[in-house]
């Protein structure tokens, strides 16, 4: 196995592809980019490689069958009588391709990821009405990064069938499209549009994208082994061994998991940007400085990006655009007004949104409580705007103000904390046990009495993880306001920045959490 | 790439192995708990010919759960540890073979969780690639011990302590980091057996026929562990000791009698015993040793005086933890 953050990828792995990719003639270099794709799975999943040959060959075939019924339909040969019945013949046919060809996709995600928790709790329900449980215990391997392949292949037959990209009849190409090494384990969910010719043109290696690329990609490991890799020590302890906990410790569990999951996911992503730096190909970004925004929504807008925009284009406007939910608002903008009648034509788009992000995280009633929880905050949030800004302007409070801004950061992590300890918890139950026991058995001596250093983590631990933080922050507040570190730093004299690297790679090394004391962290989106 | 661009990567990379290779020595540790693995395990090697009583084998577990001094200070027998972290059945044999070489000991313990060893050629590749860079950069190895700096420059500095000799532990791990396991009992029957894999079981069955054929008697062992260990493993391993005529001990159905607290005794949240566990396991296999064998009590051999003095230092070391 290949994580990103291993020695084998970095100094054998890469090294060996950007040597390939730089040796190959041009028209060969995407080759060289599947093949390395495809190692890079096997490595993984093996066998389960079939599955994304499948995945890869059935879009291939739909996207050119789509396009073949666009060959095959001439309305200007057709009598003006006909017109009508042709276009209606060729709307079904390309409709019932488009569904047979995210059927197909959608059936393996169901069918690996999804039947065990649907059959185990269809037993349930049958064990509650005493009647004896129909169906297998179902746990199948999965392929990595089944989750996120299926969507780019989903999105992929979706903006074909509305025109928006044409079917690519190139195997190869789109094969590369959906296996990209850098992003198979945990995305970006790409969009063909985005990647897909970049990843064919096969530019030649250059030395500011290289650099550059390693730049990030140190950042993230800086990220994933500084402050997630150790924290997991923590987290892992108070998450597994809950119940013997409550108050402080749960909260620092809580709060310690968002700054872990933050740190190894945007961790993740800045070494697959990284990595596509070097090769030229721009990946696109999934996280904008989350901790800075002031609500719920704007944290998604900020957080996993492209899950969310791919949510939003692929789930919440065709849910608001069919029939049903377009009469709906009409008829509440009718009879309740413009700002209820809107919320209320939305909301059936949010929930589908929300229950796809929280199933899409993991089959325990947890992710979809997580997801559910999301719903009700941003509806909550959305309905009460206009109620919020009524008491703003009747206590003359300005919104810009600094004590109000801090007052939604406050309440923003306190959201996110709440949510990220049911979304880590090993189970509903479990999540609001702990929930529960912040209050229950709240005790201020744990701050003083050192049970926080007997959890894992020594006191030097919490110094680095500290001192990742501030750094996480700094560059937080210097991208806010527009600034490329990358950019100041290429502009410093050599001295300065031969020595700002050297002392950046010696604090990964020295500081990152892995070897001997330490069990190997997992990626943690990967198993998502 | 410009062969500007080409110069100055290359300097770089020059000045950033020096700084490496530089930095590597503020953090090397001032004694040889954590010294190279193998090379604990090769120390048998430098010990005079067939003075070994019995030898321990198998991978971590194996490496941090018998103490070979503690059962030389209680019973007097001389045994060395040959554990590796993360060592294979195909290494341990070879291990083995060439060991034999050089002693001829009455019995070997071999420890069980290599038997399930993941086989993935990718996985034995990155730990090469691992142990490879540890060699060359040993920041790498002993980047952790930023944490106890100022200790190790005292000792060293001030007291200008000389590393020990590698054979003190006689190839045992020494840990007395605690750690401890939190999910309580582990241990629940199951008629499930965890198959063991094709490789590890050609090279288990070499084990058998090697040690037959120097007619040395071969136990296996499975070190608590709550992390690596499960019932379904020790089917298989019963399993295989009966058709094989073994004996075969496993210690975590044996929990209490050994007096293991998992408070105390694991460096790793169960994962390895940590040298208050090992001590335990030691004292149970010494026992087991002075019930079931007629091994002789060397303590008061003149060819074994050098035992009594590496037992000095070795309580010297593991005291002051």
């Amino acid at each position: 196995m290949m994580a990103y953050n291993s020695l084998l990828y970095l100094f054998i792995f890469l090294p060996v592809v950007l040597l390939a990719y730089q040796l190959a003639p041009q028209s060969f270099r995407y080759k060289v980019l599947l093949i390395a794709s495809y190692v890079f799975f096997l490595s993984f999943s093996g066998k389960l490689l079939a599955y994304l040959l499948f995945s890869t060959l059935s879009i291939h075939h739909m996207g050119l069958w789509l396009a073949s019924c666009k060959k095959d339909y001439m309305p200007a040969a057709y009598a003006p009588e006909d017109k009508k019945a042709k276009k209606a013949a060729y709307d079904s046919k390309r409709r019932r391709i488009l569904w047979l060809g995210i059927g197909l996709q959608l059936s393996i995600l169901l069918i690996l990821k999804y039947s065990g928790f649907f059959f185990e709790n269809f037993n349930l329900a049958l064990k509650a009405i005493s009647f004896p449980r129909l169906l297998p215990s179902m746990k199948f391997a999965l392929p990595i990064g089944i989750s996120f392949y299926t969507l780019q292949a989903i999105s992929y037959l979706i903006d074909v069938y509305y025109e928006k990209i044409e079917a690519d009849d190139n195997l190869g190409r789109l094969a590369l499209y959906l296996s990209f090494f850098p992003t198979l384990l945990e995305g970006p969910i790409c969009r063909y549009s985005q990647t897909a010719k970049a990843l064919c043109q096969g530019k030649p290696l250059e030395y500011k994208n290289l650099t550059y690329g390693l730049q990030r990609i140190m950042w993230g490991l800086f990220k994933k082994l500084v402050i997630a890799d150790r924290l997991n020590l923590l987290v892992e302890t108070i998450f597994d061994t809950a119940n013997h906990y409550g108050g402080i410790i749960v909260i620092a569990g809580a709060v310690l998991y968002t700054f872990q999951l933050y740190a190894d996911f945007s961790g993740c992503i800045d070494m697959t940007i990284g990595t596509g730096e070097m090769f030229g190909i721009a990946i696109p970004e999934n996280f904008r400085q989350p901790f800075f925004s002031k609500t719920a929504s704007e944290f998604w807008r900020r957080w996993h990006i492209t899950l969310g925009a791919w949510l939003k284009d692929y789930i919440f406007y065709p849910i608001s655009l069919t029939k049903f939910v377009k009469n709906l608002g009409k008829k509440s903008r009718a009879k309740l007004g413009k700002h209820l009648g809107q919320i209320i034509s939305s909301s059936a788009a949010l929930f589908g949104v929300w229950i796809l992000n929280g199933l899409w995280h993991g089959t325990g009633w947890n992710y979809i409580f997580f997801g559910m929880y999301y719903f009700v905050l941003i509806l909550l949030g959305n309905l009460l705007e206009p109620v919020i800004q009524r008491m703003v302007n009747a206590l003359r409070i300005s919104r810009t103000s600094a004590l109000y801004r801090s007052f939604q950061t406050v309440k923003l992590l306190v959201i996110v904390f709440t949510g990220e300890l049911f979304f880590r918890a090993n189970s509903l139950t479990a999540g609001m046990n702990m929930f529960q026991s912040i209050f229950t058995g709240f005790h201020w001596s744990a701050v003083t009495d050192g049970s926080l250093l007997k959890l894992g983590l020594s006191l030097p631990d919490f110094i680095a993880v500290f001192l990742g933080f501030i750094a996480v922050y700094t560059v937080g507040l210097i991208h806010e306001q527009g600034i490329s570190i990358r950019d100041r730093i290429s502009g410093w004299n050599m001295f300065a920045r031969w020595s700002f690297l050297y002392a950046a790679i010696l604090l990964i090394i020295v500081l990152g959490a892995y070897g001997d004391g330490y069990l190997p962290a997992k990626l943690i989106y990967a198993g998502f | 790439m410009k062969s500007k661009n080409r110069i100055k990567s290359i300097l770089f990379l020059t000045g950033l192995f020096i700084l490496l290779y530089i930095t590597s020595y503020l953090l090397l540790p001032y004694n040889n708990m954590g010294d190279n693995l193998y090379k604990k395990a090769n120390g048998i090697l430098k010990e005079p010919k067939d003075t070994i009583d019995y030898v321990a084998i198998g991978d971590s577990e194996c490496s941090a759960s018998i103490s070979p001094m503690e059962v030389w200070n209680a019973y007097g027998y001389s045994g060395y540890n040959c554990g590796v972290p993360s060592q294979q059945l195909q290494d341990t044999y070879y291990l083995l073979e060439r060991l034999l070489k050089s002693q001829h000991p009455n019995l070997v313990f071999l420890e069980t969780n290599a038997f399930y060893r993941d086989f993935k050629y990718i996985n034995s590749l990155e730990t090469s690639i691992e142990e490879t860079v540890k060699k060359i950069f040993p920041i790498y190895k002993y980047h952790d011990n930023w944490k106890y700096f100022h200790f190790y420059m005292l000792k060293t500095i001030s007291h200008k302590i000389k590393p020990d000799s590698a054979t003190v532990y006689k190839g045992y791990q020494y840990s007395a980091i605690v750690n401890p396991y939190k999910s309580g009992p582990y241990v629940t029957e199951t008629e499930d057996v965890y198959v063991i894999d094709e490789q590890p079981l050609l090279y288990l069955n070499k084990i058998v026929n090697l040690c037959r054929d120097k007619d040395i008697q071969l136990i296996l062992y499975s070190a608590p562990s709550p992390k690596c260990w499960s019932y379904a493993k020790h089917n298989a391993a019963a399993a295989f000791a009966n058709e094989n005529q073994l004996t075969y001990i496993d210690l975590n159905l044996d929990i209490d009698t050994l007096g293991i607290d998992w408070a105390k005794d694991s460096r790793d949240d169960g994962d390895h015993l940590n040298y208050f566990g090992a001590k335990k396991v030691s004292d149970y296999m010494g026992k087991f040793l002075s019930e079931h064998t007629d091994l002789a009590d060397h303590r008061k051999e003149e060819r074994f005086a050098g035992w009594n003095r590496e037992l000095k230092n070795y309580l010297k070391l593991t005291e002051q933890n």
